[in-house]
């Protein structure tokens, strides 16, 4: 068992009247990486601020190295923070940036100069030094604020959205970038995004969180393939959720289709299942195969993207489906088809209080 | 769980408490603060209103005189500020909407006046159109009295337009050319857009200079007294029963009259239209875009009122200097020195003013900003009261508080009266306004993240003032050190009653001078303080090597 670094128990916090985060429990073990991941307003932003210590939980407890952390002013806790803005020194050199946390200590100079460094080395920053934010490109700039988190040693590196500032190949590149000065010293991370496609690209672990509850924590794939809310399954890629009757122990229907499901299933409670696009066949005619289901519907909409060509159908029962055709040649699919796919692949998601 | 107890209380008094307690620091400068101002606004306040017995306020509302001399202030004051109102709103307008030519003289012109105490108008009317008048008696032997009404209209139009210019102009600068680039895109233009846009973007804005703009003429006091003749309004009313008759009292009771319109026009200012703007003061420029919205005729319109007033300035500046430098101006025209050796180098009054002054300006700037990142930052029980009483001082006459001020201080522990630092106090307590905003707008451009981020590498709330913000806002403390500098070289009004033999300033000699009909005198006086003032202000560029330019302000 790694170490334990971080622990929240049974967090809540309100503004106002308004609830916003409710009882969140959470553990981070050394060396992780955890993405809180949500749509804007969902609490991870705040979630996050409360580690740093800019906001203090109204319930629960934050423990850092097993030390409760809650009451300790920001100043106090060693939880370095690159911001959104990256809120450099606008009045400070680059070397004055990143030695500003460890000047505060009152580190000696010397020490302070090599530890900077250091830092300055790993961020590719050398011979900037003397450069001040405004003569700084936006990525030069990520990297300075990421510098400035790193030398401090923090026992636990936050990030919040910064990637959001940068164009998007300059946010691919840092992306590999982080993770990789991020495994190398086995620093753990938290990191607060929108984006799905950078969660799933560098986190060990993923926190889906919506109006201030988590739905799901668990490994990128985890989170993509077996989602727990129907909430998680939409919000992370893109599926198509169909609502089922149960029909057996192991059965669901949809419409006139029937699906063989791994889990088992009570005929008191409601399900959906959630298949991905990808996952999808259309065939000219219906298929009638053990293990497959097979629906028909009808070809609304279809955008070529290259790799592959996105449909957009409506089934009988009038419920729209995406699905996509990888490799698709030069044939495109029109007028009413079959939407095909193997019962496998139908991840069967409960409802459940988390779902509206 | 005990936690649950406070745990809806975020945002109430008892968290703010809390979390107070956590950073003892803060909790002693807060306390300092209200010690401060409980010393020196609440008391002396509450003593000036505690000394007239009701005989006395009795006697005040029943009295003609008093009566006469509170109407004549409203009627003085309301005509003389919307003239300067409507004069300083077309020439902010042609400097900032037109392409004629001379801006930057207009602009550096319309600024000259605010360099000297607003009562040298009143000396330069004197000269110009008094009695022995250089244009009435020396050009035109009119024998004419101009004393009185129209005197004091004329006088305080001039003296009070350079403010409502600087006021209206910066209203103007804040409303973006790309609303009217929009406007015009749409098809509007000339009388129609300056019309449904500008003017009504501007409105607000110019509700509220004409709002500072009549504080500063209600509470007038040097002009009234040089030239409103038998023209008796409620600051020269209190002066003379204190000073004249010695009924203390009554001189309270006046003061205190002067407060309510005073106080009133704050409130509606404060909280009614600065809700109601639409333009924040402290925006940022939309730089580049230049905005025409004036036809050729029009522009030279304007070219013509531009000289026309900066004339007029000129004239006074070049009155004062004439007579500053001649034996007897209209009557002896040889340059003489003697004046200025006498009412500058040899009188000991101008080093008082800057001595007061620079001290003044030192404290305001580093109170101003240390209240402003108290009222802005943190949070705490109170805040709004504090905030209150810091802008309080901008809305109260000058004569109500240096009256305040000996009524508080004349006794042990606090035996002031008399002396140099009862002198500092009244000016630092008239300007801390001026400091006070000027730190809360450039904090308010400050992103809170930097703080956050200094706090976050492990600085405290103090750490983080002095190695974060302090060095962020140097260019508006310095706007705000010289601005606070040179109002409290030229203030008048609040020191009339501070000043003792021993004890004198600059601008109170000009007053009494010119009173006294020592024009002369009072013209070098006015001169050396401009001189002064100048000089100043170059060192301090010098000294803080920063991009400020005073005819920018």
């Amino acid at each position: 068992m790694a170490e334990l670094v971080l622990q929240l128990n049974e967090i809540n916090k309100y503004f106002n009247n308004n609830h916003v985060i409710k009882n969140v429990n959470m553990t981070f073990e050394k060396g992780e990486f955890i993405t809180f991941l949500g749509p804007s307003g969902c609490g991870k932003t705040t979630l996050l601020r409360m580690i740093a210590g800019f906001y203090e939980p109204d319930e629960g407890e934050i423990l850092l190295k097993g030390k409760r952390i809650d009451k300790v002013p920001p100043y106090n806790r060693n939880t370095a923070m690159v911001f959104q803005e990256y809120a450099l020194f606008p009045h400070m050199s680059v070397f004055d940036n990143v030695a500003y946390g460890l000047s505060v200590k009152k580190l000696p100079q010397d020490e302070v100069a090599k530890k900077v460094k250091v830092a300055l080395e790993m961020m590719q920053l050398v011979g900037m030094e003397q450069r001040y934010p405004n003569q700084l490109s936006g990525g030069q700039q990520q990297r300075v604020a990421v510098a400035r988190a790193l030398v401090m040693d923090p026992d636990v590196l936050l990030l919040d959205e910064p990637l959001s500032n940068l164009d998007a190949k300059l946010r691919e590149t840092v992306r590999v970038e982080l993770r990789h000065i991020q495994q190398e010293i086995g620093l753990t991370t938290i990191y607060v995004t929108h984006d799905q496609s950078e969660a799933l690209s560098m986190s060990d672990k993923i926190v889906v969180m919506k109006e201030g509850v988590i739905h799901q924590i668990g490994s990128p794939q985890e989170i993509y393939f077996e989602p727990n809310t129907t909430f998680v399954a939409d919000f992370i890629g893109t599926t198509n959720l169909l609502k089922v009757e149960v029909l057996g122990e192991h059965k669901v229907k949809y419409g006139a289709t029937e699906i063989v499901v791994e889990q088992t299933v009570d005929s008191g409670k409601e399900y959906s299942l959630s298949i991905r696009p990808e996952c999808i066949k259309l065939t000219g005619n219906a298929v009638d195969q053990e293990g497959e289901a097979c629906v028909k519907g009808k070809i609304t909409e279809k955008m070529f993207l290259g790799e592959k060509v996105r449909y957009f159908l409506r089934d009988t029962q009038d419920k729209e489906w995406v699905v996509d055709i990888f490799d698709p040649g030069k044939t495109l699919f029109t007028g009413e088809v079959y939407i095909v796919f193997a019962d496998n692949k139908a991840w069967l998601i409960e409802h459940n209080k988390l779902d509206d | 769980m005990t936690m649950k107890d406070t745990g809806y209380e975020h945002t109430g008094w008892r968290m703010e408490l809390k979390l107070l307690l956590r950073e003892p620091p803060l909790l002693i400068s807060i306390l300092v603060v209200f010690a401060l101002f409980g010393i020196f606004i609440i008391y002396p306040f509450c003593k000036l209103l505690w000394v007239p017995t009701a005989a006395d306020w009795v006697r005040a509302v029943t009295g003609k005189e008093y009566i006469q001399a509170f109407n004549n202030t409203m009627f003085s004051s309301l005509v003389a500020t919307a003239t300067a109102i409507v004069f300083g709103f077309i020439y902010a307008y042609a400097i900032n909407y037109t392409e004629m030519p001379g801006k930057r003289f207009f602009q550096i012109v319309a600024l000259l006046p605010t360099m000297a105490p607003s009562v040298v108008s009143g000396l330069a009317f004197i000269m110009l159109f008094g009695r022995r008048g250089f244009i009435t008696w020396n050009l035109l032997h009119l024998k004419v009295d101009l004393y009185g009404a129209f005197g004091l209209w004329v006088v305080q139009t001039i003296a009070f337009f350079p403010l409502a210019y600087i006021t209206i102009s910066g209203v103007l600068k804040s409303i973006s050319p790309n609303l009217e680039l929009a406007a015009q895109n749409l098809g509007a233009k000339g009388w129609y857009l300056f019309r449904t846009v500008t003017l009504k973007l501007a409105t607000p804005g110019i509700a509220s200079a004409f709002l500072l703009v009549a504080i500063n003429s209600l509470a007038d006091f040097g002009n009234p007294m040089l030239v409103g003749g038998n023209y008796h309004v409620l600051a020269t009313e209190a002066y003379t029963q204190v000073v004249g008759a010695w009924d203390l009292p009554m001189g309270a009771t006046l003061s205190a009259f002067l407060v309510v319109p005073t106080v009133l026009v704050f409130f509606i200012q404060r909280y009614y239209l600065e809700k109601h703007s639409y333009v924040t003061v402290t925006g940022k420029p939309v730089a580049g875009l230049i905005r025409v919205t004036v036809g050729k005729k029009a522009q030279w319109l304007f070219f013509g009122f531009c000289s026309i007033l900066s004339a007029a300035i000129l004239l006074i500046i070049g009155v004062v200097c004439l007579f500053a430098f001649t034996n007897t101006f209209g009557y002896d025209y040889s340059f003489t020195m003697s004046h200025f050796i006498e009412g500058v180098v040899q009188s000991s009054v101008m080093k008082n003013s800057w001595v007061s002054a620079m001290v003044t300006a030192a404290i305001t700037t580093v109170f101003g900003i240390a209240l402003a990142f108290l009222t802005i930052r943190k949070k705490f029980p109170g805040r709004t009261i504090m905030d209150f009483l810091a802008m309080l001082p901008v809305s109260l006459p000058g004569t109500f508080i240096g009256l305040s001020l000996i009524m508080a201080f004349n006794e042990e522990p606090f035996s002031l009266t008399g002396t140099l630092v009862i002198i500092i106090i009244g000016m630092t307590l008239r300007q801390l306004p001026v400091g006070y905003r000027q730190a809360v707008a450039g904090l308010k451009q400050i992103e809170a993240s930097l703080e956050q981020a200094s706090t976050n590498l492990g600085a405290n709330s103090i750490v983080t003032f002095r190695r974060i913000i302090l060095p962020m806002l140097k260019n508006s403390l310095s706007v705000s050190f010289v601005y606070s500098f040179m109002k409290s070289m030229n203030t008048l009004s609040t020191v009339i009653f501070l000043v003792s033999p021993e004890w004198n300033l600059a601008s109170v000699n000009i007053m009494s001078l010119s009173d006294h009909g020592f024009l002369a005198t009072a013209s070098a006086t006015a001169v050396g303080m401009m001189l002064t003032i100048f000089i100043t202000f170059g060192v301090v560029k010098l000294i803080l090597r920063d991009q400020i330019n005073i005819f920018d302000l």
